[in-house]
């Protein structure tokens, strides 16, 4: 019942094609359109610093080879999937320098308690709590499901994993979510 | 909080809320969620955690679009100019040069010319200007030019070079004595005349001679 089509997407591919012949302004128009979305995206998925850096980076890396986009997704996919890319390798990068604590399911109190302090029993904190708590694959799905509205075969190519695991895992975390909530 | 057992009208609820369903669907989904208070309970948490998701800071667009690598095209455009540019600089200085040349030999010509027709009356006249040594512009015939003297002479007759075509013009230097001999505004006469000789291919139709007066006639 999902509809594979986002109205942007046809004027993501004239955007793109007006930037491949020297309109320098549709790389503005692009990125006005889907900066937030990635911004979002970053923090949804836990980066907390730098969210514009990592969002520039997505970019540079995308229109650096914008030439592989082949359009069998959307380029908003197709960005997730650079920016996700990208904080994985700045996670490793700052594991291997251990000046960064990975966020863990069991970290959540901790990242809840120092993002929102006394606004914990506030129905829109306990429900991003609620989201935090996932692991961080569910986290990722659900977040891109929920938050973004991607489909799950847009979602499996982002995440790199199979459309039919993407929803299992989507499922799980509205399960867990829910199991959260009625606690 | 349970789910309801239509796994698909589940699956379709995040579409419903990002307005990723067809008309079609929409009506089908709303149609359930009317009768469903499982689904009705999954929208309303779908929507709140919606609400409820972080605010990035705001992107600057224009900073994140000067960080952006450059245009191919514009880059291809940008470096083929500045392939081009130089030898077509160097055409243009060129047919500039070429266009230049042109200008100051057809002056020169045209000042040789209109000095040799200033100058023939004196010289028919007899009176000498530069007389041991002398560049002449004579006329053709060789009577006219005085051997011995220095004498830029032309005959009356020909008052018009194009007017004059049967009777042919004939440059004449007369070389009978020293440069030694001769005084500096002479000297300076010589020179003048000297810049005056046509060094260019004449563009005119009528030829130009020069002929050698070697005392005994010119050649």
């Amino acid at each position: 019942m999902t509809s594979e089509t986002r109205d942007g997407d046809e004027s993501d591919r004239h955007l793109i094609a007006r930037w491949g012949a020297g309109d320098s302004r549709a790389a503005s128009l692009l990125v006005g359109r889907h900066a937030d979305a990635l911004a979002r995206f970053a923090v949804s998925s836990g980066e907390r610093e730098e969210v514009e850096e990592l969002v520039q980076d997505t970019f540079v890396r995308a229109f650096g080879s914008l030439d592989s986009f082949r359009g069998d997704s959307s380029l908003r996919t197709w960005l997730f999937t650079i920016e996700r890319r990208l904080m994985l390798d700045r996670r490793r990068a700052e594991r291997r320098q251990r000046a960064m604590v990975s966020i863990e399911p069991s970290d959540a109190v901790t990242e809840y308690d120092a993002l929102d302090g006394v606004l914990a029993e506030e129905a829109e904190t306990r429900v991003r709590l609620a989201v935090t708590s996932l692991s961080p694959t569910q986290r990722e799905v659900f977040t891109l499901r929920a938050e973004q509205g991607l489909s799950y075969r847009e979602i499996a190519e982002v995440v790199g994993t199979t459309e039919g695991a993407a929803r299992v895992h989507y499922h799980n975390a509205m399960r867990a979510v829910k199991e959260f909530l009625n606690d | 909080m349970i789910d309801c057992i239509d796994a698909g009208i589940r699956d379709a609820l995040p579409d419903l809320i990002h307005g990723r369903v067809s008309d079609l669907d929409r009506a089908t989904l709303s149609a359930h969620i009317e009768s469903c208070a499982d689904c009705r309970a999954e929208l309303e948490l779908l929507e709140r955690v919606r609400a409820s998701a972080l605010w990035p800071p705001r992107i600057d667009v224009s900073r994140v679009v000067a960080a952006l690598p450059p245009n191919p095209v514009s880059a291809d455009l940008l470096a083929a100019t500045r392939a081009r540019g130089r030898p077509a600089t160097r055409l243009v200085w060129k047919w500039a040069a070429a266009a230049a040349l042109l200008v100051t030999g057809s002056l020169t010509f045209a000042s040789a010319r209109r000095q040799s027709d200033l100058t023939a009356p004196a010289s028919s006249s007899g009176v000498s200007t530069v007389p041991p040594v002398a560049v002449a512009v004579a006329a053709a015939s060789p009577a006219v030019a005085t051997s011995g003297s220095a004498a830029v002479a032309q005959s009356p007759s020909v008052v018009s070079p194009r007017a004059a075509a049967p009777a042919r013009h004939v440059a004449a230097l007369s070389l009978t004595g020293g440069v030694q001999d001769l005084t500096d505004d002479q000297i300076k006469a010589l020179l003048d005349q000297l810049d005056s000789v046509e060094g260019i291919p004449s563009a005119e139709p009528e030829a130009v001679s020069i002929g050698v007066d070697d005392g005994e006639g010119m050649q």
